[in-house]
């Protein structure tokens, strides 16, 4: 229960940090590709100040936040007016010199020895855990209710605007640099709160934490879902990170004898998952223009296929095994 | 209303345009040119979305040589250019909308009479723009430029790559705008025979230099095809 808990929370970090990269890049097209950065810099500060500074949850978060949004706001005017590209290779530096920092800066992080232990924010004896994944929940569903409510919005409509023709938004009336500077700053120190909540649930820090592959997670989960669609990132996350590597690494029903092979298995599946989804639905499962409606017929769909084709799968078994029966029954008269 | 002295502009090390000098009152002024003459170049740089290299823009008795693109918006200049013109993930009328993010009469009134003028967009308003025709996107670029409620628009090739038809109905519409909201355009083009129709006064460009300013009535069809080279 603890361990369901525990990587239900960690699905809920991943679709708050899908969230804040939809705003940067399938709103603003952004591709920040340092996403490891922020949410690690926002871990290991709060870790420290927690265990080296003794300071409490709230105000080692609220220090953190401030300090990560100066830097995302100092960044933001350094890469922000560049291309595309440059943006990209500016953010892998920057997660490349937190991860390098971690390391290295013993004297704070402990480097690889580890930095614990974090205490969680909500401390009531025997339910922090719950708590802990509850306080989650609330900000994961508080910034999907604000990006539904964006997305309707004409800043909303302006940063659309902006990712399709920033030269042409620019003749709109509107500051489109200081639009994708805010947005940028914010969604970054989101990034770092959502790792200041990451502190408390690993509770011990490591610098292999801080691997490229937690962005790269990120980036397949809002590809899969749907980089312009509100429910992309959570959607994305959920087949990724939810299927993947909770359903099936956890808890599909896998003989003992085959069990290693897993992790083999759920990677084969997830690159020709990728592969089909980018071949046949380039856009992601949710189109931009895919409705409520589309969503819950697709759902069902979804449920209508896998029953048909486990249900197809006992019977085949259940004939296979008539027939094993039959012959061994043969095989014994004979 | 604006005054244009002495401007040269360009892109990276090259100069496109050279010491050029006129003013646009409440008309429409056409700068007409063949292919690279300049006349893109020219609305980019009075739209601000390209920096002067030398002399000073003069809107309404203000200098506006250092104001930036969008503060240039919102002081009564919409810009349309050729090509890309409108935001294809959104719908016309989230296109639409967003023309209205400047200006202080009332979005709906504004939008109400940018369907008048093209009932087309009213038709197709909750159309993705990036599925719209090529004369749908332009109408529908004018149609934002309106939605911004401007002085001037600076309309950069509307009539580009439409069949007549369009070309007919757009300049129909230009002429519509400025005859009944008082609009005053810069018109550029390559189509002289259609723009001449409708414009009052016209720049001739000819390889970034100013070749002619002169009434669309007197204009010489000679010195027209020597700045065309033809």
């Amino acid at each position: 229960m603890a361990y369901l808990l525990f990587s239900l929370s960690l699905l809920l970090v991943y679709i708050g940090l899908a969230q804040m990269l939809h705003v940067q890049f399938g709103l603003l097209g952004i591709p920040n590709f340092g996403v490891v950065g922020f949410w690690g810099f926002g871990m290991y500060f709060v870790g420290v100040l927690q265990v080296q500074l003794s300071m409490s949850f709230v105000d080692a978060m609220i220090l953190s936040s401030v300090i990560l949004a100066a830097i995302s706001y100092g960044l933001g005017h350094l890469i922000l007016r560049l291309e595309r590209q440059a943006i990209l290779c500016a953010t892998i530096a920057f997660s490349a010199i937190i991860a390098l920092l971690v390391v290295t800066e013993k004297w704070a992080t402990m480097g690889v020895v580890g930095l614990g232990t974090i205490r969680y924010p909500l401390r009531v004896f025997g339910a922090e855990e719950v708590l802990h994944f509850t306080l989650l929940l609330v900000f994961v569903i508080a910034a999907q209710l604000y990006l539904h409510r964006l997305h309707g919005s004409r800043l909303g409509r302006l940063m659309i605007a902006i990712r399709d023709n920033e030269e042409l938004a620019a003749s709109l009336g509107k500051d489109t640099f200081r639009v994708k500077l805010h947005a940028f700053t914010i969604t970054a120190t989101i990034m770092g709160i959502l790792g200041g909540l990451s502190a408390a649930l690993n509770q011990f820090l490591t610098p292999n934490m801080i691997v490229p592959s937690i962005t790269f997670a990120v980036w397949i989960s809002l590809v899969l879902g749907g980089k312009e669609h509100a429910l992309g990132p959570m959607m994305g996350v959920f087949v990724t990170f939810g299927i993947f590597d909770i359903f099936i690494e956890t808890y599909a029903p896998v003989s003992p004898e085959f069990a290693v092979l897993v992790p083999n298995i759920k990677l084969f599946l997830y690159g020709a998952l990728l592969v089909a989804v980018l071949l046949y639905r380039p856009s992601g499962f949710l189109d931009k223009d895919t409705t409520p409606a589309d969503i819950l017929g697709g759902i069902l769909r979804a449920i209508a296929a896998t029953l048909g084709g486990v249900i197809t799968a006992l019977s085949v078994t259940a004939k296979g095994v008539e027939t094993l029966a039959a012959k061994t029954k043969k095989d014994d008269d004979a | 209303m604006l005054d244009v002295t002495n401007l040269s502009s360009g892109y990276g090390d090259v100069e496109v345009l050279h010491d050029i000098n006129f003013s646009v009152e409440s008309e429409i002024f056409a700068v007409l040119g063949a292919n690279g003459a300049g006349k893109s170049t020219l609305l980019m740089t009075l739209a601000k979305l390209l920096p002067l290299r030398g002399g000073s823009l003069t809107w309404q008795g203000t200098d506006v040589t250092q104001t930036r693109a969008y503060d240039l918006t919102a002081a009564g200049i919409a810009y349309v250019p050729q090509e890309h013109n409108v935001f294809p993930d959104l719908s016309v009328a989230e296109n639409l909308s967003l023309g209205g993010l400047v200006g202080t009469r009332p979005k709906d009134e504004r939008l109400a009479e940018v369907y008048d003028l093209f009932p087309r967009l009213a038709d197709r308003k909750n159309q993705f723009a990036g599925s719209l025709s090529g004369g749908e996107g332009q109408m529908l670029a004018v149609g934002r430029a309106l939605m911004q409620d401007p002085k001037l628009i600076l309309l950069d090739e509307p009539s580009a790559g439409l069949s007549p038809k369009f070309v007919d109905i757009l300049f129909e519409k230009i002429a519509d705008a400025r005859a009944n909201r008082g609009v005053s355009i810069v018109l550029a083009e390559q189509n002289a025979v259609k723009t001449l129709e409708v414009a009052d006064r016209v720049l001739v460009l000819s390889l970034g230099q100013q070749h002619l300013l002169e009434d669309a009535k007197a204009l010489d069809r000679k010195q027209l095809m020597e700045a065309y080279h033809i």
